[in-house]
């Protein structure tokens, strides 16, 4: 006797009537098995559906889609128009994820036994049906395709997270290389150029002593010009190799930066239904900057701040991005490689602010959010190398990124903060006099 | 004779640099090759011009061109930036970038390119 309970135990759905296709051409097995259906003790009887050979089964399992959702298929190896292992193949490929039981006899039972291991779910000896055996099986074979649904589904989430790693992985390699690769060169380049200056210098004395030196030595001084030429040159080659690899540096807008990475983000901005307020100040001053680089920094800030109101759920679902200028406050100091655009107290930056009402990060989680590989989102949402990437490539233009809780809404405020290009004193209204731009909203476009 | 201070921790480029610039007979110069005297210097000579080296050990050309910019007589003096930190690459045919307040001239230099930057940067035009 087979408890009913089994069925809600092993189903996540309501209980529902059993849909069987019976793949069986022997008349006399077919009554055998709906005598013992009759017999079974289930609330609701099972509905037996009869195919008499492969060629009906797979038609009635292609034409199925989804208005009887076969339970299982029962299934007889030996029919008219096919035999043995080819018969479960057949079937396997019409439906992969329906449940198989084979209807063996004593013939093939050892082909039922080997099915079993490699794909089907169970085997019916017809010679001993009773219908406690045959719900049984049913209900296991169920069972064990559901299991292994489930396993391939974990196994493809598994495999796609550990691709998402290694693509990440790669990421953060190649960032990492190109910013040693970048201070290298520009650290060679600095210490040759000087002795070049020089010898350059000094050439510049010789040539203009023609009477002393005499024919000879003007030759000589052409040829050594000309080594300096060569070697500045390869030295600035090199330069240009490393730049190529790491920063295309050129005087740029922020504003415009911002207005073409929300452009490109435009989709995702409808998709969630977020309000992207921009409230850029004009006129500011520029920055010198690899844009297309700083295009990326902007959309994985912004799309940060989407995804941390999505998880929050928050209904009124704002973020701001802000751009005005100012004098640094603070000292900024890398003695590992001392630049000209480094930042410096009283120096102007322009700063980029983006603006969340996801509810902020925890003080704990807030200094980690840096660290590569460190995630609050969900897995499979976030690698945990976007903003280790992004201040990478600040860093890169001697900027840098800060974060803080802000309340009011509460959220989290992301600051990019770049050395102004210039001075814009006495051409440009003061950091206290901001004059923003009328805060433009993006609304997202009608689905 | 217009007066040119040379603010560069490079022993070598400094002296042929001098003897160059002071050679032309346009120019009377004065090497600093440690930044730290660099303001005393300046206050004492009273260049007409400031060439300014970037990367030195201590205060570095940044820190100096700030403290320049505090003091009341010597933020009036016009600085070219010395540097081999930009390449020619960027700073085009004449050597020269300019952005704001800043001019940025590239090492190596030839005399000709730098005597010119310097009358441009002293006439304002640059």
């Amino acid at each position: 006797m087979i408890p009913s309970t089994i069925l809600t135990d092993t189903t996540t759905e309501p209980q529902k009537v059993l849909q069987i296709l019976c793949v069986e051409d022997n008349d006399g097995d077919f009554l055998l098995l709906r005598e013992a259906f009759k017999d079974s003790d289930l609330d609701s009887r099972p509905i037996l559906h009869r195919a008499t050979s492969l060629a009906e089964a797979v038609a009635k399992l292609l034409a199925d889609d989804g208005k009887v959702n076969f339970d299982i298929v029962l299934l007889d190896l030996n029919l008219p128009d096919s035999s043995g292992l080819e018969t479960f193949a057949r079937i396997r490929e019409a439906a992969p994820t329906t449940p198989v039981s084979i209807l063996s006899g004593i013939s093939d039972r050892n082909m039922a036994v080997s099915l079993v291991q490699s794909g089907a779910q169970d085997y019916l000896p017809k010679d001993s049906l009773s219908a406690d055996l045959v719900i049984r099986s049913i209900l296991f074979a169920m069972e064990r395709q559901r299991n292994r649904t489930e396993m391939e589904e974990m196994n493809n989430r598994l495999q796609k997270a550990s691709e998402e790693l290694k693509t990440a992985q790669m990421q953060l390699i190649q960032a990492e290389k190109l910013d040693s690769l970048g201070r290298l060169a520009a650290g060679v380049a600095h210490e040759v150029k000087n002795p070049l200056a020089t010898i350059q210098m000094g050439l510049d004395y010789f040539q203009r002593k023609e009477d002393l030196i005499g024919e000879t030595g003007l030759l000589i001084i052409s040829n050594m010009q000309e080594a300096v030429t060569r070697a500045e040159r390869i030295i600035n080659g090199m330069l240009d190799y490393s730049r190529d690899q790491n920063l295309l540096l050129k005087e740029s807008s922020i504003n415009a930066i911002i207005r073409h990475a929300l452009a490109l983000m435009q989709h995702e901005i409808t998709r969630t239904k977020v309000l992207v307020i921009e409230e850029l100040q004009e006129p500011i001053p520029s920055i010198r900057a690899d844009s297309g680089k700083l295009v990326q920094v902007v959309i994985n800030l912004v799309m940060n701040a989407i995804q941390s109101m999505s998880a929050n759920g928050s209904s009124d679902r704002s973020v701001t991005v802000r751009t005005f200028w100012d004098r640094l406050p603070n000292m900024e100091r890398d003695e590992g490689l001392r630049q000209w655009s480094q930042l410096r107290v009283r120096d102007p930056v322009v700063v980029v602010e983006i603006l969340d009402q996801g509810g902020g990060v925890s003080e704990d989680k807030l200094s980690r959010l840096f660290d590569p590989f460190y995630t609050t989102k969900p897995t499979g949402e976030g690698t945990g190398l976007g903003l280790s990437v992004a201040r990478n490539i600040v860093n890169l233009h001697h900027g840098y990124l800060e974060l803080k809780n802000v309340e009011n809404p509460r959220g989290l405020r992301v600051r990019m903060v770049l050395k102004a290009w210039g001075d814009p004193e006495g051409w440009l209204p003061s950091p206290e006099s901001r004059n923003l731009t009328q805060p433009v909203t993006l609304k997202p476009n009608k689905l | 004779m217009k007066r040119v201070l040379i603010i560069d921790d490079d022993i070598a480029l400094t002296q042929v640099l001098k003897i160059n610039l002071d050679e032309t007979g346009n120019y009377e110069s004065r090497i600093v090759n440690v930044s730290s005297n660099a303001m005393a210097a300046a206050r004492e000579f009273k260049p007409d011009i400031i060439l300014l080296d970037v990367v030195m050990p201590g205060l570095d050309g940044g820190d100096i061109s700030a403290a320049l910019k505090q003091d009341p007589v010597l933020s009036k003096v016009p600085v070219l930036i010395i540097t081999a930190l930009v390449s020619n690459d960027e700073t085009g045919e004449n050597a020269v970038i300019s952005s704001g307040d800043q001019v940025m001239i590239a090492k190596p230099i030839r005399l000709e390119v730098l005597t010119k930057a310097i009358e441009d940067r002293m006439a304002g035009v640059l």
